[in-house]
Protein backbone atom coordinates (compact mmCIF):
# COMPACT_ATOMS: atom_id res chain seq x y z
CA UNK A 1 0.00 0.00 0.00
CA UNK A 2 2.87 2.49 0.64
CA UNK A 3 4.28 1.66 -2.36
CA UNK A 4 1.37 2.40 -4.56
CA UNK A 5 0.78 5.47 -2.26
CA UNK A 6 4.36 6.77 -3.24
CA UNK A 7 4.51 5.90 -6.71
CA UNK A 8 2.75 8.91 -8.93
CA UNK A 9 2.41 9.57 -13.05
CA UNK A 10 4.64 12.41 -13.11
CA UNK A 11 7.62 9.75 -11.49
CA UNK A 12 6.45 6.91 -13.80
CA UNK A 13 6.64 9.40 -16.72
CA UNK A 14 9.93 10.05 -15.49
CA UNK A 15 11.46 6.73 -15.12
CA UNK A 16 9.89 6.09 -18.61
CA UNK A 17 12.00 9.21 -19.96
CA UNK A 18 14.99 7.47 -17.89
CA UNK A 19 14.98 3.96 -19.05
CA UNK A 20 16.79 4.74 -22.45
CA UNK A 21 18.49 7.78 -21.39
CA UNK A 22 22.18 8.49 -22.38
CA UNK A 23 24.68 10.98 -21.57
CA UNK A 24 27.86 11.48 -23.35
CA UNK A 25 30.79 9.24 -21.54
CA UNK A 26 33.60 11.27 -20.96
CA UNK A 27 36.86 11.55 -23.70
CA UNK A 28 39.17 9.32 -23.69
CA UNK A 29 37.11 6.89 -21.49
CA UNK A 30 38.06 3.68 -23.42
CA UNK A 31 42.10 4.74 -23.86
CA UNK A 32 42.07 4.97 -19.85
CA UNK A 33 39.77 1.84 -19.92
CA UNK A 34 42.13 0.00 -22.75
CA UNK A 35 45.59 0.87 -20.68
CA UNK A 36 44.32 -0.70 -17.54
CA UNK A 37 42.80 -4.00 -18.87
CA UNK A 38 46.57 -4.45 -20.10
CA UNK A 39 47.87 -5.48 -23.83
CA UNK A 40 46.49 -9.09 -23.07
CA UNK A 41 43.18 -8.44 -22.60
CA UNK A 42 43.33 -9.81 -19.10
CA UNK A 43 41.16 -7.60 -16.44
CA UNK A 44 44.28 -6.08 -13.87
CA UNK A 45 42.22 -5.51 -11.20
CA UNK A 46 40.40 -9.00 -10.92
CA UNK A 47 43.59 -10.58 -10.88
CA UNK A 48 45.55 -11.37 -7.37
CA UNK A 49 48.17 -8.62 -6.97
CA UNK A 50 50.73 -10.91 -6.42
CA UNK A 51 53.53 -8.42 -6.44
CA UNK A 52 51.58 -6.57 -3.18
CA UNK A 53 50.72 -10.22 -1.97
CA UNK A 54 54.70 -11.22 -1.77
CA UNK A 55 55.65 -7.91 -0.49
CA UNK A 56 53.61 -7.78 2.57
CA UNK A 57 54.37 -11.73 3.19
CA UNK A 58 58.47 -11.04 2.74
CA UNK A 59 57.71 -8.42 5.41
CA UNK A 60 55.46 -10.24 7.98
CA UNK A 61 58.45 -13.00 7.22
CA UNK A 62 60.58 -10.69 7.69
CA UNK A 63 59.57 -9.67 11.19
CA UNK A 64 58.73 -12.85 12.62
CA UNK A 65 62.12 -13.93 11.72
CA UNK A 66 64.00 -10.91 13.31
CA UNK A 67 61.45 -11.43 16.44
CA UNK A 68 62.16 -15.43 16.57
CA UNK A 69 65.95 -15.19 15.70
CA UNK A 70 67.64 -12.19 16.87
CA UNK A 71 65.75 -11.55 20.22
CA UNK A 72 67.62 -12.91 22.53
CA UNK A 73 66.00 -15.97 24.53
CA UNK A 74 67.81 -16.69 27.95
CA UNK A 75 66.21 -20.26 26.96
CA UNK A 76 68.28 -21.34 23.90
CA UNK A 77 70.51 -24.21 24.56
CA UNK A 78 72.64 -25.94 22.71
CA UNK A 79 73.40 -29.55 22.32
CA UNK A 80 76.09 -31.72 20.13
CA UNK A 81 76.22 -34.91 20.15
CA UNK A 82 79.43 -36.46 21.63
CA UNK A 83 79.26 -39.72 22.53
CA UNK A 84 78.19 -42.03 19.72
CA UNK A 85 80.87 -41.87 16.79
CA UNK A 86 78.42 -43.02 14.67
CA UNK A 87 76.26 -39.65 14.97
CA UNK A 88 77.79 -36.41 13.98
CA UNK A 89 75.14 -34.36 14.11
CA UNK A 90 74.21 -30.87 15.83
CA UNK A 91 71.26 -30.37 18.04
CA UNK A 92 69.70 -27.09 19.44
CA UNK A 93 66.90 -25.94 21.36
CA UNK A 94 64.96 -22.73 20.61
CA UNK A 95 62.85 -21.45 23.02
CA UNK A 96 60.62 -24.62 23.01
CA UNK A 97 61.29 -26.03 19.82
CA UNK A 98 63.99 -29.00 19.45
CA UNK A 99 66.02 -28.16 15.84
CA UNK A 100 67.98 -31.15 14.51
CA UNK A 101 70.75 -30.51 11.86
CA UNK A 102 72.87 -34.44 11.30
CA UNK A 103 75.48 -33.66 8.72
CA UNK A 104 76.46 -37.57 8.96
CA UNK A 105 75.07 -40.68 8.65
CA UNK A 106 73.58 -41.86 12.20
CA UNK A 107 74.02 -45.46 12.99
CA UNK A 108 71.16 -47.69 11.65
CA UNK A 109 69.91 -50.57 13.35
CA UNK A 110 67.05 -53.10 12.56
CA UNK A 111 65.54 -52.40 15.93
CA UNK A 112 65.29 -48.50 15.76
CA UNK A 113 62.22 -46.98 14.07
CA UNK A 114 63.07 -45.69 10.75
CA UNK A 115 63.34 -41.67 12.00
CA UNK A 116 66.37 -42.78 13.65
CA UNK A 117 67.96 -43.90 10.06
CA UNK A 118 68.15 -40.52 8.37
CA UNK A 119 71.68 -41.69 6.20
CA UNK A 120 73.30 -39.11 4.73
CA UNK A 121 70.85 -36.24 4.45
CA UNK A 122 70.96 -32.76 6.08
CA UNK A 123 67.35 -33.22 8.05
CA UNK A 124 66.10 -30.38 10.53
CA UNK A 125 63.64 -31.44 12.65
CA UNK A 126 61.12 -29.04 14.89
CA UNK A 127 59.59 -30.53 17.80
CA UNK A 128 58.24 -29.49 21.24
CA UNK A 129 61.13 -30.26 23.42
CA UNK A 130 59.18 -32.16 25.89
CA UNK A 131 57.89 -34.52 23.09
CA UNK A 132 61.47 -34.97 21.91
CA UNK A 133 62.85 -35.96 24.97
CA UNK A 134 60.15 -38.29 25.62
CA UNK A 135 60.21 -39.97 22.61
CA UNK A 136 64.10 -40.05 22.97
CA UNK A 137 64.02 -41.49 26.69
CA UNK A 138 61.53 -44.50 24.72
CA UNK A 139 64.07 -45.22 22.44
CA UNK A 140 66.56 -45.45 24.60
CA UNK A 141 64.93 -48.39 26.34
CA UNK A 142 63.83 -50.11 22.69
CA UNK A 143 67.40 -49.73 21.32
CA UNK A 144 69.97 -50.85 24.21
CA UNK A 145 72.85 -50.85 22.44
CA UNK A 146 72.40 -47.22 21.79
CA UNK A 147 72.52 -44.51 23.35
CA UNK A 148 70.89 -41.19 22.94
CA UNK A 149 72.81 -39.85 19.84
CA UNK A 150 71.74 -36.26 20.87
CA UNK A 151 72.69 -36.11 24.47
CA UNK A 152 69.90 -34.10 25.63
CA UNK A 153 69.27 -36.30 28.50
CA UNK A 154 72.77 -35.11 29.79
CA UNK A 155 73.11 -32.30 29.40
CA UNK A 156 69.39 -31.36 31.25
CA UNK A 157 70.30 -30.62 35.21
CA UNK A 158 67.75 -32.70 36.10
CA UNK A 159 69.14 -36.09 36.43
CA UNK A 160 67.71 -37.50 40.02
CA UNK A 161 65.27 -40.17 39.93
CA UNK A 162 62.00 -38.76 40.51
CA UNK A 163 59.86 -38.84 44.20
CA UNK A 164 58.09 -42.31 44.69
CA UNK A 165 58.03 -43.32 41.26
CA UNK A 166 60.03 -46.70 41.89
CA UNK A 167 58.62 -47.73 38.47
CA UNK A 168 61.49 -45.43 36.12
CA UNK A 169 63.41 -47.71 34.75
CA UNK A 170 66.93 -47.27 36.09
CA UNK A 171 68.54 -46.88 32.73
CA UNK A 172 66.62 -44.07 31.65
CA UNK A 173 67.35 -40.83 33.22
CA UNK A 174 65.32 -39.30 35.00
CA UNK A 175 63.54 -35.49 33.52
CA UNK A 176 61.14 -33.42 34.74
CA UNK A 177 58.70 -34.74 32.04
CA UNK A 178 58.40 -38.10 33.23
CA UNK A 179 57.33 -36.50 36.57
CA UNK A 180 55.15 -34.35 35.23
CA UNK A 181 53.73 -37.10 33.04
CA UNK A 182 53.25 -39.59 35.87
CA UNK A 183 51.50 -36.72 37.88
CA UNK A 184 49.23 -36.08 34.79
CA UNK A 185 48.09 -39.48 34.60
CA UNK A 186 46.80 -39.47 37.96
CA UNK A 187 44.19 -36.94 37.34
CA UNK A 188 41.41 -36.32 36.02
CA UNK A 189 41.07 -33.93 32.37
CA UNK A 190 44.76 -34.30 31.67
CA UNK A 191 44.96 -36.27 28.07
CA UNK A 192 46.90 -33.15 27.09
CA UNK A 193 49.03 -33.21 29.44
CA UNK A 194 49.81 -37.30 29.34
CA UNK A 195 50.57 -37.24 25.39
CA UNK A 196 52.79 -34.12 25.84
CA UNK A 197 54.70 -35.48 28.99
CA UNK A 198 53.96 -32.45 30.99
CA UNK A 199 50.92 -31.78 33.43
CA UNK A 200 48.28 -30.13 32.42
CA UNK A 201 45.34 -30.93 34.89
CA UNK A 202 42.29 -29.40 34.59
CA UNK A 203 38.28 -29.99 35.08
CA UNK A 204 36.17 -28.19 32.94
CA UNK A 205 33.53 -26.22 33.98
CA UNK A 206 31.99 -24.79 37.38
CA UNK A 207 34.05 -21.78 36.50
CA UNK A 208 33.13 -18.20 37.51
CA UNK A 209 32.24 -16.07 35.08
CA UNK A 210 32.25 -18.38 31.74
CA UNK A 211 35.72 -19.41 32.43
CA UNK A 212 36.73 -23.10 33.41
CA UNK A 213 38.51 -24.30 36.86
CA UNK A 214 40.90 -27.08 37.38
CA UNK A 215 41.43 -28.88 40.45
CA UNK A 216 45.24 -29.49 40.94
CA UNK A 217 45.51 -32.09 44.00
CA UNK A 218 49.39 -31.99 45.20
CA UNK A 219 52.27 -29.53 45.25
CA UNK A 220 54.01 -27.25 43.96
CA UNK A 221 57.35 -27.65 43.38
CA UNK A 222 60.33 -25.84 41.37
CA UNK A 223 62.47 -27.53 38.82
CA UNK A 224 64.86 -25.80 37.22
CA UNK A 225 63.74 -22.21 37.97
CA UNK A 226 59.97 -23.53 36.76
CA UNK A 227 57.64 -24.35 38.90
CA UNK A 228 55.32 -27.22 38.29
CA UNK A 229 53.21 -29.26 40.48
CA UNK A 230 53.03 -32.86 40.80
CA UNK A 231 49.94 -34.90 42.03
CA UNK A 232 51.05 -36.76 45.35
CA UNK A 233 52.47 -35.21 48.02
CA UNK A 234 56.72 -34.81 48.27
CA UNK A 235 57.66 -36.15 52.12
CA UNK A 236 61.43 -34.22 50.83
CA UNK A 237 62.61 -33.17 47.67
CA UNK A 238 65.16 -35.12 46.26
CA UNK A 239 68.70 -34.25 46.70
CA UNK A 240 69.31 -33.08 43.12
CA UNK A 241 66.13 -32.06 41.22
CA UNK A 242 62.79 -31.00 42.37
CA UNK A 243 63.13 -28.94 45.21
CA UNK A 244 60.32 -26.89 47.22
CA UNK A 245 60.13 -23.24 46.36
CA UNK A 246 59.91 -20.50 49.33
CA UNK A 247 57.01 -19.45 48.17
CA UNK A 248 53.67 -19.16 50.07
CA UNK A 249 51.94 -21.89 47.43
CA UNK A 250 54.26 -24.24 48.00
CA UNK A 251 51.97 -26.44 50.24
CA UNK A 252 50.43 -29.63 50.24
CA UNK A 253 46.84 -29.28 48.95
CA UNK A 254 44.45 -29.29 46.92
CA UNK A 255 45.07 -25.74 44.12
CA UNK A 256 41.69 -24.66 42.52
CA UNK A 257 41.88 -22.59 39.57
CA UNK A 258 39.00 -20.45 38.13
CA UNK A 259 39.74 -19.60 34.53
CA UNK A 260 38.59 -16.45 33.19
CA UNK A 261 37.53 -16.23 28.88
CA UNK A 262 40.73 -15.21 27.62
CA UNK A 263 40.35 -11.10 26.21
CA UNK A 264 42.30 -9.17 23.78
CA UNK A 265 42.66 -6.16 22.63
CA UNK A 266 44.48 -4.89 19.47
CA UNK A 267 45.62 -2.94 16.37
CA UNK A 268 45.54 -4.43 13.28
CA UNK A 269 45.53 -3.76 9.44
CA UNK A 270 43.49 -5.62 6.87
CA UNK A 271 43.73 -5.53 2.95
CA UNK A 272 41.87 -7.28 0.31
CA UNK A 273 44.05 -7.98 -2.72
CA UNK A 274 41.33 -9.33 -4.14
CA UNK A 275 37.08 -8.47 -3.59
CA UNK A 276 35.53 -10.02 -0.16
CA UNK A 277 39.24 -11.65 0.60
CA UNK A 278 40.50 -10.17 3.78
CA UNK A 279 44.23 -10.57 4.89
CA UNK A 280 44.92 -9.11 8.32
CA UNK A 281 47.41 -8.52 10.44
CA UNK A 282 48.37 -6.58 13.71
CA UNK A 283 49.33 -6.63 17.19
CA UNK A 284 47.19 -8.20 20.08
CA UNK A 285 47.52 -8.00 23.60
CA UNK A 286 46.40 -10.95 25.67
CA UNK A 287 45.30 -11.13 29.46
CA UNK A 288 44.98 -14.97 30.64
CA UNK A 289 43.34 -14.64 34.00
CA UNK A 290 43.12 -16.92 36.93
CA UNK A 291 41.90 -16.85 40.43
CA UNK A 292 43.84 -19.53 42.04
CA UNK A 293 42.26 -20.68 45.30
CA UNK A 294 44.38 -22.56 47.79
CA UNK A 295 43.86 -24.02 51.13
CA UNK A 296 45.48 -21.08 52.94
CA UNK A 297 44.64 -18.08 50.41
CA UNK A 298 43.35 -16.90 47.15
CA UNK A 299 45.53 -15.13 44.67
CA UNK A 300 45.30 -13.48 40.99
CA UNK A 301 47.41 -15.12 37.91
CA UNK A 302 47.80 -12.89 34.99
CA UNK A 303 49.52 -14.00 32.33
CA UNK A 304 49.88 -11.31 29.84
CA UNK A 305 51.14 -11.94 25.94
CA UNK A 306 51.70 -10.01 23.03
CA UNK A 307 50.94 -11.48 19.54
CA UNK A 308 51.31 -11.27 16.06
CA UNK A 309 48.35 -12.57 14.18
CA UNK A 310 48.39 -13.60 10.59
CA UNK A 311 44.73 -14.20 9.53
CA UNK A 312 42.86 -14.59 5.60
CA UNK A 313 39.09 -14.57 5.08
CA UNK A 314 36.46 -14.06 3.59
CA UNK A 315 33.73 -10.91 3.47
CA UNK A 316 30.95 -12.80 3.32
CA UNK A 317 27.96 -10.20 4.55
CA UNK A 318 27.96 -6.80 4.86
CA UNK A 319 25.21 -4.58 5.42
CA UNK A 320 25.75 -0.47 6.12
CA UNK A 321 28.93 0.19 8.18
CA UNK A 322 28.85 -3.66 9.43
CA UNK A 323 30.53 -6.23 7.88
CA UNK A 324 30.85 -9.85 8.82
CA UNK A 325 34.34 -11.86 7.82
CA UNK A 326 34.85 -15.57 8.56
CA UNK A 327 38.82 -15.78 8.84
CA UNK A 328 41.08 -18.31 9.67
CA UNK A 329 44.85 -17.89 10.47
CA UNK A 330 47.76 -18.32 13.14
CA UNK A 331 49.08 -16.46 16.06
CA UNK A 332 52.30 -15.89 17.27
CA UNK A 333 52.56 -14.73 20.72
CA UNK A 334 55.69 -13.61 22.97
CA UNK A 335 54.35 -13.66 26.86
CA UNK A 336 55.31 -10.13 28.53
CA UNK A 337 54.80 -11.28 32.08
CA UNK A 338 52.93 -13.48 34.40
CA UNK A 339 52.38 -12.98 37.96
CA UNK A 340 50.83 -14.86 40.69
CA UNK A 341 49.40 -12.35 43.39
CA UNK A 342 52.58 -9.94 43.49
CA UNK A 343 54.69 -13.63 42.60
CA UNK A 344 56.73 -13.66 39.43
CA UNK A 345 56.62 -16.65 37.75
CA UNK A 346 58.54 -17.89 34.64
CA UNK A 347 56.18 -19.10 31.72
CA UNK A 348 57.57 -20.12 28.14
CA UNK A 349 58.45 -17.12 25.72
CA UNK A 350 56.68 -18.51 23.32
CA UNK A 351 52.62 -19.33 22.13
CA UNK A 352 52.01 -20.70 18.71
CA UNK A 353 48.47 -20.93 17.79
CA UNK A 354 45.92 -21.69 15.09
CA UNK A 355 42.29 -21.12 14.58
CA UNK A 356 39.28 -19.50 13.22
CA UNK A 357 37.14 -15.91 14.39
CA UNK A 358 34.35 -14.31 12.95
CA UNK A 359 34.79 -10.75 12.42
CA UNK A 360 31.92 -8.23 13.30
CA UNK A 361 33.41 -4.88 11.94
CA UNK A 362 31.67 -1.34 12.65
CA UNK A 363 33.53 1.22 9.79
CA UNK A 364 34.35 4.09 11.99
CA UNK A 365 35.32 6.03 8.85
CA UNK A 366 36.66 5.38 5.72
CA UNK A 367 39.23 3.24 6.22
CA UNK A 368 39.43 2.76 10.32
CA UNK A 369 36.62 0.31 12.02
CA UNK A 370 36.39 -1.29 15.28
CA UNK A 371 36.37 -4.88 14.99
CA UNK A 372 34.68 -7.24 18.00
CA UNK A 373 35.97 -11.38 16.69
CA UNK A 374 35.05 -13.91 19.18
CA UNK A 375 37.02 -17.01 17.78
CA UNK A 376 38.36 -20.29 18.86
CA UNK A 377 41.79 -21.47 18.64
CA UNK A 378 43.87 -24.36 19.22
CA UNK A 379 47.45 -23.38 20.86
CA UNK A 380 50.02 -25.71 19.78
CA UNK A 381 52.26 -25.05 22.38
CA UNK A 382 51.55 -25.76 25.80
CA UNK A 383 51.60 -23.09 28.71
CA UNK A 384 53.88 -23.95 31.35
CA UNK A 385 51.78 -22.28 33.70
CA UNK A 386 48.13 -23.85 34.61
CA UNK A 387 45.62 -21.57 32.33
CA UNK A 388 42.67 -21.17 30.71
CA UNK A 389 44.29 -22.69 27.81
CA UNK A 390 46.04 -25.74 29.74
CA UNK A 391 44.57 -29.29 29.05
CA UNK A 392 42.16 -27.29 26.75
CA UNK A 393 44.03 -26.61 23.38
CA UNK A 394 41.20 -25.73 22.05
CA UNK A 395 39.76 -22.25 23.69
CA UNK A 396 37.40 -19.75 22.65
CA UNK A 397 38.84 -16.12 22.80
CA UNK A 398 37.53 -12.77 22.94
CA UNK A 399 39.46 -9.99 20.67
CA UNK A 400 38.12 -6.27 20.51
CA UNK A 401 40.49 -4.41 17.78
CA UNK A 402 41.21 -1.31 15.85
CA UNK A 403 41.47 -2.25 12.35
CA UNK A 404 42.86 -0.19 9.55
CA UNK A 405 41.78 -1.61 6.08
CA UNK A 406 44.53 -0.22 3.29
CA UNK B 1 28.29 -7.60 -34.31
CA UNK B 2 25.20 -9.16 -32.57
CA UNK B 3 25.02 -8.71 -28.58
CA UNK B 4 25.68 -12.34 -28.32
CA UNK B 5 28.91 -12.43 -30.51
CA UNK B 6 30.57 -9.42 -28.52
CA UNK B 7 29.95 -10.79 -24.94
CA UNK B 8 31.93 -14.23 -26.16
CA UNK B 9 34.69 -12.08 -28.26
CA UNK B 10 35.33 -9.82 -25.08
CA UNK B 11 34.97 -12.77 -22.87
CA UNK B 12 38.00 -13.89 -25.19
CA UNK B 13 40.28 -11.04 -24.46
CA UNK B 14 39.36 -9.25 -28.16
CA UNK B 15 40.22 -5.43 -27.07
CA UNK B 16 38.40 -4.83 -30.14
CA UNK B 17 35.23 -6.24 -28.87
CA UNK B 18 36.07 -4.65 -25.93
CA UNK B 19 35.97 -1.13 -27.59
CA UNK B 20 32.89 -1.94 -29.19
CA UNK B 21 31.08 -3.02 -25.94
CA UNK B 22 32.13 0.14 -24.82
CA UNK B 23 31.22 2.60 -27.50
CA UNK B 24 27.57 1.33 -27.91
CA UNK B 25 26.62 0.96 -24.48
CA UNK B 26 28.79 3.62 -22.26
CA UNK B 27 26.16 6.74 -22.81
CA UNK B 28 23.57 4.36 -21.15
CA UNK B 29 25.90 3.51 -17.87
CA UNK B 30 27.19 7.18 -17.77
CA UNK B 31 23.79 8.36 -17.55
CA UNK B 32 22.68 5.51 -14.55
CA UNK B 33 25.99 6.99 -13.15
CA UNK B 34 25.36 10.45 -13.15
CA UNK B 35 21.14 9.55 -11.64
CA UNK B 36 23.37 8.68 -8.98
CA UNK B 37 26.36 11.14 -8.73
CA UNK B 38 26.71 14.07 -7.46
CA UNK B 39 28.89 15.04 -10.18
CA UNK B 40 30.38 14.05 -13.63
CA UNK B 41 33.60 13.40 -11.99
CA UNK B 42 32.30 10.75 -9.64
CA UNK B 43 30.10 9.69 -12.31
CA UNK B 44 33.08 9.31 -14.63
CA UNK B 45 34.94 7.17 -11.98
CA UNK B 46 32.06 4.87 -11.42
CA UNK B 47 31.77 4.18 -15.52
CA UNK B 48 35.42 3.42 -15.63
CA UNK B 49 35.01 1.24 -12.50
CA UNK B 50 31.60 -0.43 -13.39
CA UNK B 51 33.10 -1.33 -17.39
CA UNK B 52 36.40 -3.26 -15.47
CA UNK B 53 33.59 -4.94 -13.34
CA UNK B 54 32.04 -6.18 -16.12
CA UNK B 55 34.54 -7.09 -18.39
CA UNK B 56 35.76 -9.03 -15.57
CA UNK B 57 32.30 -11.08 -14.70
CA UNK B 58 30.93 -11.02 -18.06
CA UNK B 59 31.34 -15.00 -17.60
CA UNK B 60 28.76 -14.80 -14.93
CA UNK B 61 26.71 -13.31 -17.64
CA UNK B 62 23.94 -15.46 -19.13
CA UNK B 63 22.10 -14.45 -22.25
CA UNK B 64 18.39 -14.20 -22.03
CA UNK B 65 17.43 -12.85 -24.92
CA UNK B 66 17.75 -9.49 -27.01
CA UNK B 67 18.34 -6.78 -24.24
CA UNK B 68 19.53 -8.42 -21.12
CA UNK B 69 22.92 -7.42 -22.00
CA UNK B 70 22.19 -4.20 -21.11
CA UNK B 71 20.18 -4.71 -18.33
CA UNK B 72 22.62 -6.95 -16.71
CA UNK B 73 25.39 -3.68 -17.62
CA UNK B 74 23.23 -1.66 -15.91
CA UNK B 75 22.86 -3.63 -12.73
CA UNK B 76 26.54 -3.71 -12.70
CA UNK B 77 26.84 -0.10 -13.13
CA UNK B 78 24.59 0.52 -10.13
CA UNK B 79 25.86 -1.83 -7.66
CA UNK B 80 28.79 -0.11 -8.55
CA UNK B 81 27.86 3.63 -7.10
CA UNK B 82 25.65 1.95 -4.72
CA UNK B 83 29.00 0.12 -3.07
CA UNK B 84 30.93 3.31 -3.53
CA UNK B 85 28.69 5.31 -1.57
CA UNK B 86 28.07 2.62 1.35
CA UNK B 87 32.23 2.22 1.14
CA UNK B 88 32.34 5.68 2.25
CA UNK B 89 29.78 5.15 4.81
CA UNK B 90 28.64 8.44 4.74
CA UNK B 91 25.40 8.31 2.53
CA UNK B 92 24.35 11.71 3.63
CA UNK B 93 20.78 10.75 4.58
CA UNK B 94 18.56 14.19 5.52
CA UNK B 95 16.63 13.57 9.15
CA UNK B 96 12.97 14.61 8.34
CA UNK B 97 13.31 17.21 11.83
CA UNK B 98 16.57 19.04 9.41
CA UNK B 99 14.27 19.09 6.37
CA UNK B 100 12.20 22.37 6.00
CA UNK B 101 8.19 21.56 5.48
CA UNK B 102 8.11 24.44 2.67
CA UNK B 103 7.94 22.00 0.05
CA UNK B 104 4.65 20.19 1.81
CA UNK B 105 2.45 22.53 -0.23
CA UNK B 106 4.10 22.12 -3.86
CA UNK B 107 1.95 21.00 -6.50
CA UNK B 108 3.16 18.13 -8.34
CA UNK B 109 4.22 18.58 -11.97
CA UNK B 110 2.68 16.71 -14.56
CA UNK B 111 3.36 14.19 -17.29
CA UNK B 112 3.90 17.08 -19.95
CA UNK B 113 6.25 18.89 -17.33
CA UNK B 114 7.88 15.84 -17.69
CA UNK B 115 7.99 15.59 -21.21
CA UNK B 116 9.10 19.09 -22.06
CA UNK B 117 12.39 18.45 -20.15
CA UNK B 118 15.22 17.37 -22.07
CA UNK B 119 16.72 13.78 -20.96
CA UNK B 120 19.92 15.60 -19.65
CA UNK B 121 18.46 18.13 -17.65
CA UNK B 122 16.45 15.51 -15.83
CA UNK B 123 19.23 13.98 -15.20
CA UNK B 124 21.21 16.69 -13.73
CA UNK B 125 18.02 17.40 -11.73
CA UNK B 126 17.84 14.32 -9.80
CA UNK B 127 21.72 14.79 -9.54
CA UNK B 128 21.26 18.03 -7.77
CA UNK B 129 19.25 16.33 -4.85
CA UNK B 130 20.40 15.21 -1.78
CA UNK B 131 22.63 12.32 -1.28
CA UNK B 132 19.93 10.56 0.67
CA UNK B 133 17.71 11.71 -1.45
CA UNK B 134 18.66 11.01 -4.67
CA UNK B 135 19.91 7.30 -3.76
CA UNK B 136 16.55 6.52 -2.92
CA UNK B 137 14.47 8.12 -4.96
CA UNK B 138 16.72 6.53 -8.02
CA UNK B 139 16.52 2.99 -6.67
CA UNK B 140 12.28 3.46 -6.01
CA UNK B 141 10.91 5.61 -8.52
CA UNK B 142 13.48 4.22 -11.85
CA UNK B 143 14.73 1.14 -10.82
CA UNK B 144 11.95 -0.13 -9.43
CA UNK B 145 12.97 -1.49 -6.04
CA UNK B 146 10.95 -1.92 -3.28
CA UNK B 147 11.55 -0.20 0.25
CA UNK B 148 12.24 -3.44 1.74
CA UNK B 149 15.16 -3.96 -0.89
CA UNK B 150 16.57 -0.26 -0.49
CA UNK B 151 16.51 -0.51 3.11
CA UNK B 152 18.96 -3.93 2.92
CA UNK B 153 20.80 -2.10 0.04
CA UNK B 154 21.52 0.92 2.20
CA UNK B 155 21.75 -0.57 5.21
CA UNK B 156 18.72 1.62 6.55
CA UNK B 157 14.88 0.94 7.81
CA UNK B 158 11.80 0.77 5.42
CA UNK B 159 10.45 3.64 6.62
CA UNK B 160 13.49 5.71 7.16
CA UNK B 161 13.45 4.40 2.93
CA UNK B 162 10.17 6.08 2.34
CA UNK B 163 10.20 9.29 4.22
CA UNK B 164 13.62 10.15 2.22
CA UNK B 165 11.47 8.94 -0.93
CA UNK B 166 8.62 11.56 0.07
CA UNK B 167 11.03 14.39 0.26
CA UNK B 168 13.18 13.51 -2.40
CA UNK B 169 9.81 13.69 -4.42
CA UNK B 170 8.90 17.04 -2.99
CA UNK B 171 12.21 18.55 -3.44
CA UNK B 172 12.14 17.03 -7.29
CA UNK B 173 8.82 18.18 -7.95
CA UNK B 174 9.90 21.80 -6.89
CA UNK B 175 13.17 21.67 -9.21
CA UNK B 176 10.89 20.50 -12.20
CA UNK B 177 8.02 23.28 -11.55
CA UNK B 178 11.00 25.88 -11.00
CA UNK B 179 12.84 24.76 -14.19
CA UNK B 180 9.22 24.40 -16.38
CA UNK B 181 8.19 28.11 -15.24
CA UNK B 182 11.57 29.26 -16.35
CA UNK B 183 11.08 27.24 -19.75
CA UNK B 184 7.61 29.34 -19.75
CA UNK B 185 8.92 32.57 -18.90
CA UNK B 186 11.77 32.70 -21.73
Amino acid sequence: MEDMKQKSEWTDALRNRMKGAQMEPPAGGWARLEKELGATGMRRERAVPWKRVATWTAAVAAVLAVVFFAVPDKGVQEFRSSDDSNSKGVAFRLSDFFFRLQTDRLQTSDECSADESVAGLLSVSLKSVSLKSKKDSLKSEVCQSKKDSLGVCKSDSLSATPPGNPATPASSPFRPDHWLADAAQSSPGSGRGKSRGRITLGIPGGGTGGGTTSVMPGALALMNGNYYYSSRPMAAPPAKGPSFASNPYATIGNYVFNHRPELSVGLSISYEPIERLVLETGLVWTTLSSQVITPANTREQRVQYLGLPLYAGWRFAGRGALSLTLSAGTTVERCLGARLGTWRQDERPWQFAVGGQMTVGYGLGHHVSLAFQPGLSYHLTETRLTTSRTGHPWAPSFRLTLQYTL
Amino acid sequence: MSEQTLVEECRKGNNAARAELYRAYSPRLMAVCRRYASGGEQAEDWLHDAFLKIFGQLDRFRWQGEGSLIVWMERVARSVAIDSLRQRRTIDFVRPDEAGNELADVPEPTEDDIGRIDEESLIRLIGELPEGYRVVFNLYCIDGCSHNEIARLLGIKAKSSASQLHRAKALLAAKVRQWTSIMDNG
